[in-house]
């Protein structure tokens, strides 16, 4: 059985009816014609062997389906009980052989079919993610290069023109003041300006009911939830700390005409500014009252330590 | 995509004096996978740049110290290398009559700040004719 399998997926056509030429002959000739063109000594033999070859195959594998008949014949007689099995005739097997051939062109059609374009439904809903993601990668490239500005920092001057381009280019706030704390005088003075006269400001007491006392108890960077303290002309206090230390309190006045309002990106941002503009602007603080000292190998590893 | 941009990457130029506004842009154009984007801190600068490159496409900021925008508009179209490079001007919502002047100039279109990164693409691959992803 196992050889006259074998037998069959090699040489099918061997089965074929007496008389029938198998296909397979013709195509093995085709092009050993075309080769050997002007040898006709050589195709003739190479045909004539071919032919020998082939005969006799067929002869071995018609001797094999009769030897496998008689057999089956036998075991029947032997077991009569024997639960009757499909009989094993070569019109069965090439039934077998193309039912089996459909089932992988079925198969091949469902793989073609799950790589094909997928529905439009589903297209479009790639797309939008595909937007989602774009957005999201903006948003962190956009707080990146915020981080980045207030890092690179070195005077206030500095920190004003970032915490200025951030507020207009990024968020869309149109109109602002930028107060810092005066802490002996605690009080809140207007040192910048933008969508507004800045003679029109005066310094802000840091009494015990002010925005900016509650800011200075809460001790910490402006995070989504806390209070905008919002009024008609104010959109919100935004303050700007060193670790616990107010030192400044940015007051948002209005968005640029195309912004309607904060998007959820918008609030990362400004507690990105609440936090990194407040220790730009410490650091500017102390940079401008540090004396100059060449680095020294002793002293650096003093503060280290070692 | 037409043939030419299939075989090389085409140039960008971003003329903008905020280096944080100037990053975003260049963000939101690393992107586009066809440019290869350089960055300009003022219109001296971009003339500079202009002078070594070929660029495929130029956008610029307008209020810029030195040599602004709408100066660097008008030299490039009086240019016959720029006479037809596409030009997108960066301007603010409330800067209407700067936009005015810039198109009169010769830009071909502009965005406002603050700029959204999906229409800046959009934009810059609509006028490229560089098919979508």
């Amino acid at each position: 059985m196992a050889a006259l399998q074998f037998v069959m997926r090699n040489h099918p056509q061997e089965l074929a009816p007496a008389g029938a030429r198998p296909a397979l002959r013709r195509d093995t000739f085709a092009p050993m014609r075309a080769q050997d063109a002007g040898q006709g000594d050589l195709h003739d033999k190479t045909r004539a062997a071919l032919h020998e070859f082939f005969g006799r195959g067929e002869a071995f594998v018609r001797q094999l389906i009769a030897e496998n008949e008689r057999l089956r014949g036998e075991l029947n007689e032997a077991q009569p009980d024997r639960p009757a099995r499909p009989e094993l005739t070569p019109g069965t097997v090439m039934e077998g052989l193309i039912g089996r051939i459909v089932e992988l062109e079925k198969a091949r059609g469902a793989a073609a079919e799950a790589g094909a374009p997928a529905p439009a439904g589903e297209v479009a809903r790639l797309r939008d993610r595909l937007v989602q993601l774009e957005d999201e990668n903006y948003h962190l490239a956009s707080m990146y290069v915020a981080g980045l500005q207030f890092h690179a920092s070195r005077t206030i001057g500095d920190v004003l023109q970032t915490t200025t381009e951030i507020l207009l280019n990024f968020i869309g706030v149109g109109a602002f003041t930028l107060y810092l704390v005066d802490e002996e005088r605690r009080v809140l003075f207007p040192i910048a300006r933008e969508g507004g006269e800045m003679d029109e400001l005066v310094e802000i007491e840091m009494d015990e009911a002010s925005p900016a006392a509650q800011m200075v108890q809460r001790g910490r960077p402006w995070t989504r939830g806390d209070p905008a303290y919002a009024s008609d002309d104010v959109i919100m206090y935004l303050p700007l700390v060193s670790g616990r230390r107010l030192v400044a309190v940015l007051r948002l006045e209005a968005f640029l005409a195309q912004k309607p309002g904060f998007e959820d990106n918008d609030y990362s941002l400004l507690s990105m500014i609440s936090e990194h503009a407040g220790i730009a602007i410490e650091s500017a603080w102390i940079r401008a009252h540090a004396k100059a000292v060449a680095l020294q190998r002793q002293a650096v590893e003093h503060l280290l330590g070692s | 995509m037409t043939q030419d941009t299939q075989t090389r990457r085409l140039n960008a130029l971003v003329v903008e004096d905020s280096p944080p506004m100037r990053k975003m842009i260049v963000f939101a154009l690393s992107r586009i996978r066809e440019l290869s984007v350089v960055e300009a801190d003022d219109g001296v600068d971009a003339l500079r740049r202009l002078s070594g490159t070929k660029f495929d496409i130029i956008i610029t900021d307008i209020n810029m110290p030195i040599l602004d925008g709408l100066k660097l508009v008008k030299r490039l179209r009086a240019d016959e290398t720029y006479q037809d490079v596409p030009i997108i001007i960066i301007t603010t919502e409330g800067a209407a009559e700067d936009r005015q002047r810039a198109l009169a100039l010769g830009a071909n279109a502009y965005i406002t700040k603050p700029i959204q990164a999906p229409a800046v693409i959009k934009l810059v691959r609509e006028i490229l004719n560089l098919e979508e992803r």
